[in-house]
């Protein structure tokens, strides 16, 4: 029963809490942010806060994605208020080869995710600020954008455009030993990311195709 | 370009999450993805990284099936009839079903030289006068078999592959076989003069179909090699194109449509269409396209399976073409 009254106390009175990002921002959020942010939540349940003018600190979010996150979560706080987890689906009617979709980002959402991007790494942090406030239907977006930028690109493309450097053969799985491409260009040689880079074309670990 | 945010860095559940979309469209992107660096090379080929792309994309059943229930099920040889026939009972009866070359079924399996399929037929016999033996039969793979379907993989590259891959890999390609692939028979010998010529066909479609007319192609058949076991739903493409409006002295039963799908070991399918068939679906989708479903044909053991499907277009006056574009496996929970 007392998780009754918690959940009662959360869901009914209309309170603002205040939040502190990273580099000191201070914010308030309303039902629309608690309810949406499963991370929030939790806090307000643990915490047991009282004193509502006390912000509660959020040292791994940045100012500037803490406001986007709440502005996401005004506008989303008529959706439902939780996305279904698709692990748990059995759906029998499922048709097997219906891709799931990310081309299914309404308008807003688009317009929103916009204003982030690879090139200042706020792609990134939003996503970083999604996953940890635990907004399912902002780290959908922002994952759905992503998968949307990766798609048709090949793995040369990929690491330019999200910036990832590439390790260069000599460890673990990109061993030459592992790799069947580089077995027949018989580049064994290590060589720096830099000198790898340059090169441009490198011998990359080929996969099963079927 | 904001040079410290390397995107590698991202925690790995993330990259999950951004995968999840790209499973069943564009397997190639994610294969893409993991040769950008050693962390998602890593990352992708987990076996971990299958099995969620499994679930996520198909569903738990389907994945409980191919990640563990075929691999702990094993069936009983006798229940399978694996040595149901013996060489000399094939040389000696596929002579007789050459020369008498009447039903479908013989002609779905009677590929040259193939005592697989002539092996199904019989098995197809024996089930049929014998249907419990269907309930003792489960559906089981082992590693071996598996390793069969893809014979081109050295064991060395087979071990280091995750078994969720190979079965992301069954779960997503497409087992499609277009009708101008196919091979087509009618009942006398096959040249290039009784062929159409296949060409553009339908202005709606960019691919090549397969015209079924009174005079070209009135059966086609295929094989669709080693198989995993599960449940399939084979349907077919279709479009009809009324060729005679006339109905006088008209007779249905002069129009048929049979199709047959066998599996090695597996329930068949084998129905057959009269005239009706034909004028339903002609009425349903006047010049359209249309997915004609066969049915659902379990599978129990690694098997090729075989297809045919025949039409008879009317005695003197043909009624109908048909125009054919695929056969299709579907892989159904």
């Amino acid at each position: 029963m007392a998780t009754n009254v918690e959940e009662t106390y959360l869901y009914s009175s209309p309170t603002t809490f205040k939040v502190s990002s990273k580099d000191g921002e201070i914010f308030d959020i309303d039902d629309s942010f608690i309810n949406q942010s499963k991370t929030i939540k939790n806090m307000l349940n643990v915490l047991d806060i009282a004193d509502n003018h006390m912000p509660i600190p959020l040292q791994n979010i940045k100012g500037t994605m803490l406001n986007a996150a709440i502005v996401f979560c005004k506008y989303h706080k008529n959706d439902l208020l939780s996305i279904p987890d698709d692990e748990d689906e059995d759906d029998f009617e499922r048709d097997a080869y219906e891709p799931r979709r990310s081309d299914d980002i309404s308008e807003w959402d688009k317009e929103f995710i916009k204003q982030f991007t690879v090139e200042e790494g706020t792609l990134f942090d939003i996503i970083m600020a999604a996953n940890y406030l635990d907004i399912k239907a902002l780290l959908a977006v922002g994952c759905k954008t992503i998968a949307n930028m990766v798609r048709g690109k090949n793995s040369d493309q990929v690491r330019q455009m999200f910036n990832i450097s590439y390790d260069p053969p000599g460890e673990g799985l990109n061993t030459p030993r592992n790799s069947v491409t580089s077995k027949e260009s018989g580049d064994n040689q290590l060589l720096t990311t830099q000198e790898k880079e340059s090169r441009c074309k490198t011998p990359s670990p080929e996969l099963m195709y079927d | 370009m904001n040079l410290e945010t390397d995107w590698s860095t991202l925690p790995d559940l993330l990259w999950y999450a951004i995968c999840r979309y790209l499973g069943k469209s564009s397997s190639s992107s994610l294969i893409n993805l993991s040769k950008t660096c050693t962390k998602l090379y890593s990352l992708i080929n987990h076996t971990c990284f299958w099995t969620y792309i499994i679930h996520t994309c198909y569903g738990k059943q389907l994945a409980q099936r191919y990640l563990f229930d075929i691999f702990q099920s094993t069936n009983n040889p006798k229940d399978l009839l694996e040595n149901i026939i013996t060489n000399e009972m094939w040389l000696k009866d596929s002579y007789v079903v050459r020369r008498y070359f009447v039903e479908l079924l013989m002609f779905a399996t009677l590929s040259p030289l193939d005592m697989k399929g002539y092996a199904a037929k019989e098995r197809f016999f024996t089930y049929r006068a014998d249907m419990s033996l269907h309930d003792k039969l489960q559906m089981s793979l082992t590693f071996d078999k598996l390793q069969k379907k893809y014979p081109l993989l050295s064991q060395e590259l087979f071990d280091s592959i995750p078994l969720s891959k190979f079965i992301y890999f069954h779960l997503t390609q497409r087992k499609r076989i277009l009708a101008v692939n196919m091979d087509s028979l009618e009942y006398c010998p096959v040249t290039e003069r009784y062929r159409p010529p296949i060409t553009k066909y339908d202005e709606d479609l960019n691919d090549h179909v397969a015209l079924i007319s009174e005079r070209y192609i009135p059966a086609l058949r295929h094989t669709f090699k080693s198989v995993l076991p599960g449940k399939y739903e084979i349907l077919s493409r279709l479009k009809l194109i009324k060729i005679s409006q006339e109905f006088d002295n008209f007779d249905f039963r002069c129009l048929k449509y049979n199709f047959a799908a066998l599996p090695e070991y597996g329930k068949a399918i084998y129905i057959t269409h009269d005239g009706w068939w034909y004028e339903n679906n002609y009425l349903k989708n006047k010049n359209n396209w249309f997915t004609d479903m066969w049915g659902t044909t379990t599978v129990y053991e690694l098997s090729d399976i075989y297809v045919a499907m025949e039409f008879q277009l009317g005695l003197e006056l043909p009624q109908y073409n048909v125009l054919c574009e695929y056969i299709e496996l579907k892989i159904v929970v």
